[in-house]
């Protein structure tokens, strides 16, 4: 009788079950009817990490995150295999290490004679770098899209807001000099040139501190709002002694952020609800722990830090608008119309939300939204 | 001589004095006044018997903005075609082609020379036909 492991059959079976082992780009795996793994070649213990003896007789939903195990993903994906003669999906998946990698897989229904499916094939492969390359390129665009945005807010504030005061400068000079001999005439035009040039001082400085916020996460450190608002508190003394200020703060968390920046925003909120007041200003400052629910549906515990005050308020139409750079919702009081919209960009930069619930001539309520984990 | 009758919307209080200190050098006898707000100037403009020949709008308010007022003064009975010059600081392009795709007449960028501003509104209100876009040239 004739050796049957010198057959061609034999030899070209051997051949073809030494290639699938050899590979090493792709993991290829056989299944059997419910997911449990059959065998194991190079390339899926390369990209998974398993041996084949560890890992023959598992069932392959053993690669899939938690959260997708708990969802079905991996017997959504034999249904489909089973019910369309194969599926094909592409996300997270877990090594043995418990590290992620990014895989695109093909699951392939296998069927004997009679058409009924007697296991799987799946492939898959590491798509990991593509995937980060891919991301970083979303991360790019969406930098230059920011960039070319503050690039447009700078032309615009160019064009008005900063020419403004020496326009003004400028013809209050001229006013100035046809009447050189008129002293009261002289003296009030010389007021106006004074306070132009004072505001164009402090808008320069208002645009600045805008643009100069930085993204740089190392910089974040846990800060103690108690000790930033007893800071800005100090620096508003005059004002607060001055108008008889009311306020109340309960106690406040510590949060992660750039220091500089949260004094910056505290200040504002802080300053406008002084300011816009006509009468005593009651402030209150209070901090509570909520978990927000975010526009991805995922959810996030943090702090939501609430200043309410009883100054003049405004129409709650207008509350979208009060965070764009440039738009006082008031010509009443001084103000260059940056501060809120300073505000807004500190809060992004801490990946936190402002809002704010204002009613005219009663007063406003501004709520910041601090994520206890700051994430990339 | 007729009066000619000029309406400013402006926030900024040193503007609309700067911009009476020029209208009362032009030689020709006017009725002014002026609005703090769009939203006054609307009240008060759709509560008018005689209308204004000329009304000059700012752009930078609070509130209602310029380029949201022009619209709305358009849409008042009677304002279809009376001149509105956009009387601005801005002397920016997109600005300046929001206001003449929204309806505006001419576009005025402030001048920071009261003789300038003094010229350019005797030649407005006698009637010269001049270009869309009024002393571009000066900042």
């Amino acid at each position: 009788m004739k050796d049957y492991n010198s057959t061609p059959t034999y030899q070209s079976e051997y051949r073809f079950q030494r290639m699938i082992e050899e590979v090493q780009d792709y993991a290829i795996i056989l299944m059997d009817i419910d997911g449990t793994i059959q065998n194991w070649n190079k390339g899926a213990q390369k990209i998974k990490g398993y041996q084949e003896q560890e890992i023959i007789g598992q069932n392959f939903s053993v690669f899939y995150l938690p959260e997708d195990q708990k969802d079905r993903l991996p017997c959504k994906l034999i249904n489909e295999a089973t019910l369309n003669g194969r599926a094909t999906h592409e996300g997270w998946r877990v090594r043995k290490d418990g590290t992620t990698f990014w895989g695109y897989i093909v699951i392939t229904a296998l069927h004997d004679e009679q058409d009924n499916v007697i296991g799987f094939t799946k492939v898959t492969r590491d798509l990991t770098e593509r995937k980060l390359a891919e991301e970083q390129k979303d991360r790019d665009a969406k930098s230059i899209e920011m960039q070319n945005k503050r690039l447009e807010e700078f032309a615009y504030v160019t064009s008005h807001d900063l020419q403004e005061p020496i326009r003004k400068i400028r013809a209050f000079a001229d006013l100035a000099k046809a009447e050189i001999d008129d002293r009261e005439k002289l003296e009030w035009y010389l007021g106006k040139i004074d306070s132009s040039a004072e505001k164009m001082v402090q808008l320069i400085k208002d645009v600045l501190a805008y643009s100069k916020l930085s993204h740089d996460h190392s910089q974040f450190i846990p800060i103690d709002l108690n000790a930033v608002v007893l800071d800005v508190l100090s620096e508003f003394e005059v004002l607060i002694s001055e108008k008889q200020v009311v306020l109340e703060v309960s106690n406040l968390p510590v949060i992660l952020g750039v220091r500089v920046q949260i004094h910056q925003l505290l200040s504002n909120l802080i300053s406008n609800a002084i300011k816009f007041n006509h009468g005593v200003p009651h402030l209150s400052l209070t901090s509570i722990s909520i978990v927000e629910s975010r526009d991805d549906s995922e959810q996030e515990s943090g702090y939501q830090i609430t200043l309410t005050d009883n100054g003049i308020g405004f129409d709650q139409k207008y509350a979208e608008r009060a965070f764009e750079p440039f738009k006082r919702l008031s010509s009443e009081f001084n103000g260059t119309g940056i501060g809120l919209a300073l505000c807004k960009r500190i809060v992004e930069n801490h990946k936190g939300s402002i809002q704010v619930q204002s009613e005219l001539g009663k007063g406003s309520t501004f709520s910041v939204f601090f994520p206890e984990i700051i994430s990339e | 001589m007729l009066e000619v009758t000029c309406f400013l919307i402006d926030d900024d209080l040193d503007d609309r004095e700067s911009f009476e200190i020029g209208l009362k050098k032009v030689p020709i006898p006017i009725k002014y006044s002026s609005a703090q707000n769009g939203l006054e100037a609307l009240d008060f403009l759709s509560s008018l018997n005689d209308k204004p020949q000329f009304i000059f709008l700012d752009l930078n308010m609070p509130i209602l903005s310029g380029k949201e007022c022009l619209p709305q003064i358009r849409q008042l009975a009677g304002y279809e075609k009376v001149p509105v010059i956009i009387y601005s600081t801005s002397s920016y392009k997109a600005d300046i082609e929001d206001c003449q795709r929204l309806g505006a007449t001419h576009f005025f960028t402030k001048a920071h020379s009261i003789k300038t501003l003094t010229e350019t509104l005797t030649q407005l209100l006698s009637g010269e036909k001049l270009p869309f876009v009024l002393n571009s040239t000066n900042q």
